[in-house]
C-alpha cells in the first residue's frame, strides 16, 4: 500500500496525472473554508470512478464529443454555483462534479504498482479497492495537506478563504469547464505533455 | 483538539512523503527521461548499456526456468491490426505476415513515461531471443496529438532504441479494438502464441520476468497447430 501511495505522489509530476489534478486544485482553492469537505467529496467521487474503470464496471465509455461538452457545461454551472453561493451543499456538489469529470477524463500513467492494481482488478475488483484508494491518496496529497493544514492551523484556514485564493480557484474551475465545453481540455494536456517530453 | 492533532499527523506524514518522493526523483535516472530536453542524455539513461540493461532482468535461457513455468493461460485468438498508417522496421505490412511466430504485441506511445520505462526490458528480451522464432510488434497508438506526427515517432524510435517492427496506429483504432470496454491503458503488453492465441496480457510496467518466461515457454513448448492457423 505504501508503494502505491508513493507511486501516486510521484505521478504528480507526469502530465497524464494533471487531467485529474487540475480540477482538484480548482476545487481545493475555490472551496473557501471547506477544504476538508471539498477534498473529501472530490477524492471519494474520483476514487469511485477510477475503481469502476479499473474493474471494468464503467458504463460510460470515453470522454469525447457530446459527453465532453456536457461535462464542461456541468462544470461551468458548478463554478457559477460556488462563486454565487457560499454554501456547503454547493461547494460539495461542485467538488463532486469536478471529481467525476476529472476521473473520467483521466488516463493514468500505469507504473508497476498501479499496474498490479489494474491487472488484478479485472478478476478481483473488490480486493483492489484499497490499492486504488492508496494510489489516488498519494496523487491527491497536495489537496489533503491543504485540508489538514486548515484543521491543524485555523489561522491558515482563514488565509485560504481570502478573495484572491477563492477567486483563483473559481477562475481555474471556469477555465477547466470552458476547455471541456469547447472540447479542448485534452489539448491542454497534450500541450503540457509535449512540453515535458523530449 | 483531537482533530487538530490528527490533522497535524497527516501534515507531518504528507510532507515527509512529498520530501521523500521529491528527493527520490532527483536521484532516479529513469525519472529524468521525460523531463529532460536533452535527448542524448535521456537516451544515455534509457538505452541499455552493452551487457547491462539498467535493472532489466538478466537473460535466462535455462531449461529449468521453462520447465518450472506453468502453461500460460489462453485468452483466445488475437485480433488483426487494421487501417494502419504504415509499418516501420519491417518490410511486412500485415500482422498475419508474422503468423507462426511467438509475438510480443505492445501498445505504446513515445511520450508515455511508463512505455519508455518498459523499453530497456523489451530490448533485453529482444537481444536474447531475436534469433528464435520470435518477434516483437510495437503498436504505436498516440495518446496526444503531438505523438501522431510520424517524423517525431521515427525520431523517437531511433532515440529510444526501438529496433523491432512498429505498426502505426495513429487513430487508435486497434488500440481500442484490442482493449475491451473502458479498460484502455498505455502500455499494454500481449504475448501471442504460434497459433495466434493471446497467452499473456499485462497493463503498465512490471511483470518482466513472467513476460520473458511466457515467451520462453511458448518457444520451448509450441502449442499443437490448430486448423485455423
Amino acid at each position: 500500500m505504501i508503494d502505491l501511495l508513493f507511486e501516486g505522489t510521484e505521478s504528480l509530476r507526469l502530465p497524464c496525472s494533471w487531467l485529474v489534478v487540475i480540477p482538484g486544485t480548482a476545487v481545493a482553492l475555490g472551496g473557501r473554508r471547506r477544504a476538508v469537505l471539498v477534498t473529501a467529496v472530490f477524492s471519494a467521487v474520483a476514487m469511485l470512478v477510477a475503481w469502476l474503470r479499473f474493474g471494468g464496471f464503467w458504463p460510460l465509455g470515453e470522454v469525447e464529443g457530446i459527453t465532453q461538452i456536457g461535462l464542461g457545461i456541468a462544470i461551468l454551472a458548478a463554478a457559477g454555483l460556488i462563486w454565487r453561493k457560499d454554501h456547503a451543499v454547493t461547494d460539495g456538489l461542485a467538488a463532486g462534479i469536478a471529481g467525476f469529470a476529472g476521473a473520467w477524463a483521466w488516463i493514468p500513467c500505469v507504473g508497476p504498482h498501479l499496474g498490479d492494481v489494474i491487472n488484478g482488478a479485472r478478476s478481483e475488483p473488490f480486493a483492489h479497492i484499497g490499492g486504488t484508494v492508496a494510489f489516488l491518496a498519494g496523487l491527491f496529497l497536495p489537496f489533503i495537506l491543504v485540508a489538514a493544514a486548515g484543521v491543524a492551523f485555523p489561522e491558515f484556514k482563514d488565509k485560504t478563504s481570502n478573495r484572491f485564493i477563492v477567486g483563483t480557484g473559481f477562475v481555474l474551475f471556469a477555465i477547466v469547464g470552458l476547455l471541456f465545453t469547447v472540447t479542448l481540455f485534452d489539448d491542454l494536456a497534450n500541450e503540457l505533455a509535449r512540453r515535458s517530453t523530449f | 483538539m483531537a482533530s487538530r492533532i490528527f490533522a497535524g499527523i497527516i501534515l507531518f506524514v504528507g510532507v515527509g512523503i512529498l520530501a521523500v518522493v521529491g528527493l527520490g526523483s532527483s536521484d532516479d535516472a529513469d525519472t529524468d527521461v521525460v523531463a529532460s530536453a536533452d535527448t542524448e542524455a535521456a537516451l544515455a539513461q534509457t538505452a541499455p548499456a552493452e551487457g547491462a540493461v539498467g535493472d532489466a532482468p538478466e537473460a535466462t535461457t535455462t531449461t529449468e526456468a521453462v520447465e518450472a513455468f506453468p502453461e500460460p493461460e489462453n485468452y483466445g485468438p488475437r485480433l488483426d491490426l487494421v487501417n494502419l498508417d504504415g509499418w516501420r522496421n519491417t518490410d511486412n505490412d500485415e500482422l498475419s505476415d508474422f503468423d507462426g511466430q511467438v509475438l510480443i504485441v505492445e501498445m505504446w506511445t513515445f511520450g508515455c513515461f511508463n512505455c519508455q520505462n518498459r523499453i530497456p526490458h523489451t530490448q533485453a528480451l529482444y537481444a536474447e531471443l531475436q534469433d528464435e522464432n520470435f518477434e516483437i510488434i510495437g503498436v504505436h497508438a498516440a495518446e496526444f496529438d503531438f505523438e501522431k506526427d510520424i517524423p517525431s515517432i521515427e525520431r523517437a524510435m531511433v532515440d529510444l532504441g526501438v529496433t523491432w517492427p512498429v505498426a502505426l496506429d495513429t487513430e487508435k483504432e486497434n488500440f481500442r479494438a484490442w482493449q475491451e470496454g473502458g479498460r484502455r491503458f498505455w502500455p499494454r503488453t500481449y504475448v501471442v502464441d504460434q497459433n495466434g492465441d493471446i497467452r499473456f496480457d499485462h497493463i503498465g510496467e512490471g511483470d518482466y520476468e513472467e513476460l520473458g518466461d511466457t515467451v520462453r515457454y511458448l518457444l520451448a513448448n509450441p502449442p499443437e497447430p490448430t486448423t485455423a492457423s
